[in-house]
């Protein structure tokens, strides 16, 4: 505060100056002879009123406009300070608005909004082949093949241009040791395409993916730190990867995950690359600006049934072709109602906070008119006493801003802690959203200022001579904004209420997945799955005989509880797609079913129950019996749910047809992730199975973690030839899913919590006020003999007529509101009585909390002081 | 004119002269405060005492304006006091000044000197 320094400074100079001149003047007196006294007697006389002088000379220098500004400040901080609880609760108001709006948003835009740091990200389609016919989840969409890809890559009307990627589990071996890697083989224009820029060295061109170049890869930045501890001098060196020699050209930057990969390498030739000759691809485009995607679907379907035509074995019959948004993959179709939808409560809660703080300074002006009038009445102008009130609401949103924006950093901060690795999309990074927490301050201090002045309104409206006379006046014109008051705390009721049923129903439904039964605790249960060289099991019969070598190998070690080889993984994925018919009704269309061959031991290891029948027994494997267990959802779907025991179906995996017979009925269980429907499943001996034995699924008798090094020692010797082996508990392939749902969960709590903090805040602020207001009446009434419940009901009787009418209209907006929340809640109602009840019960219940304890503070006015206050 | 009744004979300074009368005062050297009200009183024997409710005022302004300059500085006595020294500027404006007075003074005079009537001619 140099500036203040120096007015002080002139201040003091002034002083020095003036009492050198009496000093002078006292000085020549005496030296004219008189007494020390006399002197300084009459040098004061003439010297005159010595204050003046300096006002005067201050005059001169003009007040600037700092230190007026400076005044109004100290006056304004004093006037907040006098109430510290108004200041307060304003000020947490706005912050916690202001935080908790740009927090989630934050969040928002970073996981949903722009998770991608490709280039035009919003416009990129993945190309995906529907059989409409099918109705599950299961065989229904598939991603395009070669001769499809070549196709769609003609359509330049609509797409700009085109990316093929193709995932695959590879091995990294380095130093001896093997790495299980993601190695993602992309056409030449991959990188182009989605205009990435190398953190070193450079990305693969579409030179690099024509026949006869020197094999190269790109390194994600996460194996560049793992494997390579971030040696800069990683570019040109050789790696090994799959078996063969390839040279690093570059390292991608952080947030470039594109398929999850950690190497890129350019696809072979047209994109066949040895592992995967002609088949299936991830075809992305991106579509042309202002082609709506309406088009871009009938396009592509009218390719798609081109290709039928010309060879209909291999297509369905009501083929449909669409490109699918990246973030409508990533977070379901109606995406952008979604988005809307949250942003909506994001803004909703922005909203509270402010009608909550527009509240509390129209409560406040009603109690400024006094002061105002007095001060209007001692010559303030009508400029400066507006200025104060701007310069009091400037302070107050200040303070509500530096906290909020305190609020909103923490609360990223801790987001970011939260946010479960690789549950959305990869790339997507949280950070704090500048514009946002701009737009949330902006919005605060607009609306402190709009009803901070409110006062202000009122100072222009009137003369002065009103208000030396109306102060009682003024407090019965002002009663005129109590019903605005009113109407600001029944909207911020509805406003919590809406928010609170929102968030508590899709609570709700994510909690679902935690509560699920499984069967079995996936903690205890581990997955390996062998990649074996190509061709060195040719002969399945070979395979096979490992496989249960394998098995016996690892039920023996210590800390298995059992084990088994299934196609499915428990829980996650019921196993191979196919379709199942009843034999007595043939011609009928068949069931879409995930197919599983399994050995006995999976009934353990899953923790499926018999419901009716038996499961499969040794016999019926070593014996290649063709006998079936299926699930409930299948015999219902069978319709064959009241005797399916000893029904006879066909099981079509690729063109054959197998016959079997049911002979047990499995409990329904999770078997597609823990938040899809249960798919119908079937399981049929290991040994009948078409494809070859998938994996081994282990359950251990304690934490399967620990099991981990065992198996894979176990495996390596026991399996020759794999190139690697895929080995995880089931509870981390769960975690992104599970991690998902927390994450929601948490923020959704976050989203009610903060609603209905607010709406106590507010409530109680507002009750507050009118219990002060009305003091004088309490008091007249209690001198009168009132009781003090009567005085209570009193005061509580208004606020509570008036959080019944908010949680009315409240309950009707949710009921509106929570409709587009339908497709989300899974099997919760949108009208699920019990969060509807519940929010309710707490938001009534927190509202009487607000509205008795000031009420009750009442009852504390000493009606003697308070008759004489007025 | 040279009377012993000083404060009967003092005269309201009109505006703005006292500014000039300030200037006139500083132009052999700097002065603090004290010295220009007794320079101005014995300038004028004592007809015209300004009042340091208007000295330093008028001090302050004029500094304002850029027509004087202040510095700290000790009187003979060694008494620390602020003195005020013409700036070029303050020069100009004192010229000036002198020449706007002798005009007013001349015209004030002309008009004061006429006989009533002016029959006279």
């Amino acid at each position: 505060m140099r500036w203040l320094d120096r007015l002080r400074g002139r201040d003091r100079e002034l002083q020095d100056e003036l009492e050198a001149h009496l000093r002078m003047d006292v000085t020549d007196r005496m030296a004219r002879g008189a007494s020390r006294a006399d002197a300084e007697a009459a040098a004061k006389r003439e010297f005159g009123n010595s204050l003046l002088v300096t006002e005067t000379v201050r005059d001169v220098w003009g007040r600037t406009w700092l230190e007026s500004l400076w005044g109004d400040m100290r006056y304004g901080w004093r006037s907040l300070w006098s109430r510290p609880g108004f200041a307060a609760m304003a000020t947490l108001a706005l912050a916690l608005g202001i935080g908790a709006a740009t927090t989630m948003f934050s969040v928002l835009y970073g996981v949903l909004i722009d998770p991608f740091p490709y280039k035009d990200a919003d416009r990129l389609v993945l190309l995906s082949v529907f059989d409409l016919d099918r109705s599950s989840e299961m065989g229904r969409r598939r991603i395009v093949t070669r001769d499809e890809a070549r196709e769609f890559s003609g359509l330049t009307d609509i797409f700009e241009g085109f990316a093929n990627s193709d995932p695959e589990n590879g091995v990294l071996n380095r130093g001896g040791l093997d790495y299980p890697v993601q190695v993602i083989s992309v056409g030449g224009e991959v990188f182009p395409f989605i205009g990435i820029r190398t953190m070193l060295g450079r990305g693969i061109q579409p030179h690099d993916a024509e026949p006869g170049s020197p094999p190269v890869a790109v390194l994600s930045e996460n194996a560049w730190r793992k494997v390579f501890a971030a040696d800069p001098a990683v570019v040109n060196q050789n790696i090994m990867l799959n078996q063969q020699v390839r040279t690093v050209i570059g390292v991608a930057p952080k947030r470039f995950a594109w398929f999850t990969g950690d190497f890129w390498i350019p696809g072979e030739n047209g994109f066949v690359t040895p592992t995967n000759p002609g088949g299936l691809r991830y075809m992305q485009a991106r579509v042309r600006p202002g082609v709506p995607i309406a088009r871009v679907n009938a396009e592509l379907t009218a390719v798609g049934k081109r290709l039928r035509a010309a060879n209909p074995g291999q297509y369905p019959k009501n083929i449909q072709v669409r490109g699918i948004y990246c973030i409508d993959d990533l977070v379901g179709p109606p995406f952008r109602l979604t988005l809307y939808m949250l942003s909506g409560a994001v803004f909703m809660l922005l909203l509270i906070a402010c009608s909550n703080v527009a509240n509390m300074l129209l409560s406040r002006a009603t109690a400024r008119y006094r002061e105002i009038g007095v001060r209007m009445a001692l010559g303030a102008g009508r400029m400066r006493i507006v200025r104060q009130l701007l310069v009091e609401a400037l302070l107050l949103a200040a303070g509500g801003a530096a906290m909020g924006s305190a609020i909103a950093y923490g609360g990223v901060r801790a987001l970011q802690l939260v946010l479960p690795p690789n549950t959305f999309a990869p790339e997507s990074v949280v950070a704090l959203n500048v514009p946002v927490l701009l737009f949330a301050v902006g919005l605060s201090i607009f609306t402190v200022l709009l009803f901070g002045l409110a006062p202000a309104w009122q100072v222009a409206r009137r003369n002065r001579v009103e208000w030396l006379r109306g102060v009682s006046k003024a407090a019965g014109e002002v009663s005129r904004t109590n019903w605005l008051r009113d109407i600001f705390v029944g909207a911020q009721v509805a406003m919590s209420l809406i928010l609170m049923v929102g968030a508590t129903l899709l609570m709700r439904s994510f909690a679902g997945v935690f509560l699920a039964d499984t069967g079995v605790d996936a903690k205890s249960v581990a997955i390996a799955f062998p990649f074996f060289q190509q061709n060195a099991y040719s002969d399945r019969g070979r395979l096979r005989q490992l496989m249960d070598e394998a098995e016996i190998q690892v039920r023996s070690l210590p800390g298995v509880r059992s084990v088994a080889q299934a196609t499915g993984t428990p829980i996650l994925n019921g196993g191979a797609s196919a379709e199942v018919r009843l034999v007595s009704r043939g011609a009928e269309q068949g069931v879409s079913v995930m197919a599983s061959g399994d050995s006995t031991g999976l009934l353990d290891v899953a923790g499926y129950r018999i419901t009716q029948g038996r499961w499969l027994t040794d016999a019926d494997v070593a014996g290649e019996r063709n006998v079936a267990v299926i699930n409930e959802t299948l015999a219902r779907r069978l319709n064959i749910a009241n005797s399916p025991v000893g029904a006879a179906v066909a099981l079509h995996i690729g063109n054959d047809p197998t016959r079997y017979e049911i002979v047990g009925v499995l409990k329904d269980a999770p078997n597609h992730g823990l938040r899809l429907p249960v798919e119908p499943a079937i399981h049929v001996p290991v040994t009948t199975f078409p494809f070859s034995p998938g994996q081994l699924v282990i359950r251990a008798q304690g934490h399967a973690n620990g099991l981990l090094d065992p198996l894979w020692r176990e495996l390596q010797r026991t399996l020759p030839n794999t190139r690697f082996i895929y080995l995880k508990t089931l509870d981390t392939l769960l975690e992104p899913e599970l991690g998902a749902h927390r994450f929601a969960l948490a923020l959704l709590g976050t989203f009610a919590v903060t609603g209905l903090a607010l709406a106590l805040i507010g409530l109680y602020a507002v009750m507050s006020y009118a219990v002060a207001r009305r003091s004088y009446e309490v008091g007249i009434r209690m001198a009168l003999g009132a009781r003090a419940q009567q005085v209570v009901q009193l005061l509580a009787t208004r606020g509570a007529v008036i959080v019944a009418i908010g949680i009315v209209a409240g309950t009707a907006g949710s009921a509106a509101a929570t409709r587009v929340l339908a497709s989300y809640l899974g099997p919760v109602s949108t009208h699920d009585p019990l969060s509807y009840g519940g929010v309710i019960a707490a938001l009534a219940l927190t509202a009487m909390v607000a509205i008795i304890v000031p009420a009750t503070r009442a009852l504390g006015i000493d009606p003697a002081r308070a008759l004489r206050h007025e | 004119m040279s009377t012993h009744e000083p404060y009967k004979n003092r005269i309201e300074l009109l505006q703005g002269t006292l500014d000039m009368l300030i200037l006139q005062t500083l132009r052999w050297g700097p002065l603090h405060g004290y010295a220009i009200a007794l320079g101005i009183r014995s300038g004028t024997e004592d007809v015209l005492q300004v009042e340091t409710g208007s000295l330093y005022p008028a001090l302050h302004r004029l500094e304002k304006k850029g027509w004087l300059r202040a510095t700290w500085g000790t009187t003979e006595n060694r008494q620390r006091a602020r003195f005020y020294q013409l700036t070029a500027k303050g020069k100009g404006q004192l010229a000036e000044e002198q020449a706007k007075w002798s005009q007013m003074v001349d015209a004030v005079a002309a008009l004061m000197s006429r006989r009533p009537g002016g029959e006279q001619v």
